[in-house]
């Protein structure tokens, strides 16, 4: 289960680490793929190893906006191919940079 | 002699075909007798074979006739027009069943198979879904795990259409150890493969002879050659054969309307009500001339696709526009079909009841309208960019089609990646595109086709009004989703306490 955007310490919720990020990644990636979040690897390639299609990649990508308050714009999601890429870009969404 | 100038060309190839089509359902297929036994004949399924009708789209390097799917797709609508279930057997065969081997088998056994496929001899099925996933794909739990030369595989395909007499059957699966974790590839497996069981047929609403079942695969071993395409690439393969398929099912459907059609106009013409024909009532006019309307529009849409087909590139959301429109386009027309039949309709003497019944369930497989439209919205509101298409000329349309185009825009600059799950959203842009689709290619038939200039007009008029309808609803969307969450969860309540308890 993931908490709730709103039930967490705005604080901490302002500016989580770079860990925090990818093991908030990690576990909503593995709630929608219904897998242990011990078996996803950072370099896992979403579609090869983790058996993602367009949709399934869309409906993470739309998690991760609603968790960490950030708006994807549909072009930057281009080209995604690794769970490192998606975790670099919404690290760089949440510090605020493009 | 003059070998060239002796060859039938394309057209009298196909007119010869639609010929031994009508001898072959006019001598073989009683569509009341075939329900009623619940199962096609043998001696059906070996007259089909001797018409040539499980060639249409084998290659004719591998004894098929090697036609184009716009050709195939004729003959299929040619078969609805008399018995769906007869059409279903021949246009899954034609496309799921074959699809992937024709275009991603190795030679040696496309040279083993294709011939008797295209014979009869075999018959193709396919199998994706299994029990208790439906549409959802990602969940398939029948896994293929290599051992020695080959693959071991064990589980259950639910659904199979063809499944109960086929020959071979073309299996999406998961292959964990072949090109990541959590791949797909996609796989064939002879009827005689020890460990392949073939459960009853199932009991259904509608085209009730065609074959329905489940297939076990308990401990199957298939040699490595018995892949299709590239290991992994199953998911790939998979959606380009349902893109062709519905294609194929989408013509199907033209063939039930044409059929729905022609038992209204011999009915409203004859039948008399208050000293005149029922068909000179306005009321009846208008419904008699939607159905034309809507099923101008449903070839003209089904066409576009079947030629884009042959064309190559992605025709995953085109076939799946024309798979909506056509299914829900069917049903319609029937229903509308045995509407104004009266309770003549309602018996089933006149034919339309079985009709009715028989195209219910073109909504739901090859991927259900519902979940289709969700996705069709969704790939809207991502394209890199909507294909940009000349005005038509037509000023009704090209403004709705205008005002499509900016509503995707706008939703897509304020939701970003967010959009694609709102479900509202995505299925309403997507029914709008899908009235743009129907529309703009029934005013691409009509340049081609003076006589046709009303009935398209029309079509579009009707489409065009459809259209602005969805994107009125685009408004609504917010308090539509408060309603619906609140009220649902009102309803499920008494449900989920009691599971739970």
């Amino acid at each position: 289960m993931t908490t709730h955007a709103l039930l967490v310490d705005p604080v901490a919720r302002a500016v989580p680490s770079d860990d925090e990020i990818r093991a908030r990644a990690v576990q909503l990636l593995a709630t929608i793929l219904e897998r242990d979040p011990a078996t996803v690897q950072q370099a896992h390639s979403l579609r090869a190893d983790l058996g993602m299609d367009s949709l399934s990649a869309l409906e993470f990508l739309s998690s991760l906006s609603h968790e960490f308050n950030i708006d994807l714009e549909v072009e930057e999601t281009y080209g995604l191919t690794t769970l490192n890429e998606v975790v670099a870009l919404v690290t760089q969404r949440v510090r605020g940079s493009r | 002699m003059n070998v060239a100038a002796d060859a039938p060309t394309d057209g009298e190839v196909m007119g010869l075909l639609i010929e031994e089509t009508r001898r072959f359902l006019a001598r073989e297929v009683d569509p009341a007798a075939i329900e009623a036994s619940g199962r096609i004949p043998d001696r059906v399924v070996a007259a089909a074979a001797s018409a040539g009708l499980f060639a249409l789209t084998i290659p004719e390097s591998h004894g098929g006739l090697g036609l184009p799917l716009r050709s195939a797709g004729t003959i299929v609508a040619e078969l609805a027009r008399v018995d769906r279930s007869v059409a279903t057997m021949v246009g899954l065969h034609a496309g799921l069943g074959t699809r992937s081997l024709v275009v991603h088998g190795s030679e040696a056994r496309r040279a083993r198979w294709l011939p008797a496929l295209a014979e009869g001899e075999r018959v193709g099925a396919f199998g994706a879904t299994e029990a208790g996933e439906g549409s959802d794909l990602q969940a398939i739990r029948t896994i293929a795990r290599p051992e020695g030369s080959g693959l071991r595989i064990d589980g259950e395909k639910s659904y199979v259409t063809n499944g109960g007499f086929a020959g071979l059957y073309t299996l999406l699966v998961r292959t964990p150890g072949l090109g990541g974790e959590r791949s797909f590839s996609m796989v064939c497996v002879p009827r005689e493969t020890p460990g392949l069981s073939v459960g009853p047929e199932e009991d259904k609403l509608g085209i009730r002879a065609s074959s329905t079942v489940t297939v076990r695969l308990d401990d199957v071993y298939v040699p490595s050659d018995h892949l299709l395409g590239a290991p992994g690439a199953g998911m790939d393969l998979a959606h380009e054969a349902l893109g062709w398929g519905r294609v194929v099912m989408a013509t199907g459907c033209t063939g039930t309307a044409r059929y729905a059609l022609d038992a209204t106009l011999a009915h409203v013409t004859a039948r008399r009500q208050f000293h005149r024909p029922i068909g000179d009532f306005d009321a009846a006019r208008l419904q008699v001339s939607t159905m034309a309307a809507t099923l101008f529009a449903m070839e003209s849409l089904a066409d576009r696709a079947a030629s884009a087909a042959e064309a190559g590139g992605d025709l995953t959301g085109l076939s799946a526009a024309a798979k909506v429109f056509c299914s829900e386009g069917a049903f319609a027309i029937c229903d509308a079909a045995l509407q104004l039949h009266g309770a003549m309709g309602f018996l089933e003497q006149t034919g339309v009841a079985r009709a009715l019944r028989d195209c219910r369930i073109t909504r739901i497989f090859e991927g259900a309208n519902d979940v289709l439209l969700v996705h069709l919205g969704a790939g809207l509101l991502v394209a890199r960019a909507r294909p940009e298409t000349p005005t038509s000329g037509h000023p009704a349309f090209d403004e709705f089609d205008h005002r499509l185009a900016r509503l995707v825009a706008e939703n897509r600059a304020e939701f970003g990646v967010r959009g694609t799950q709102r479900q509202l959203l995505t299925s309403r842009l997507a029914r709008a595109e899908v009235c743009a689709l129907a529309a703009r290619a029934s005013l691409d038939r009509a340049a081609t086709e003076p006589e046709s200039a009303e009935l398209a007009a029309f079509a579009v008029e009707q489409l065009t009004r459809e259209g602005h309808r969805q994107l009125d609803a685009l408004r609504f969307i917010q308090e539509d989703e408060r309603a619906a969450a609140a009220l649902s969860k009102r309803a499920y309540s008494p449900w989920a306490s009691g599971r739970s308890a």
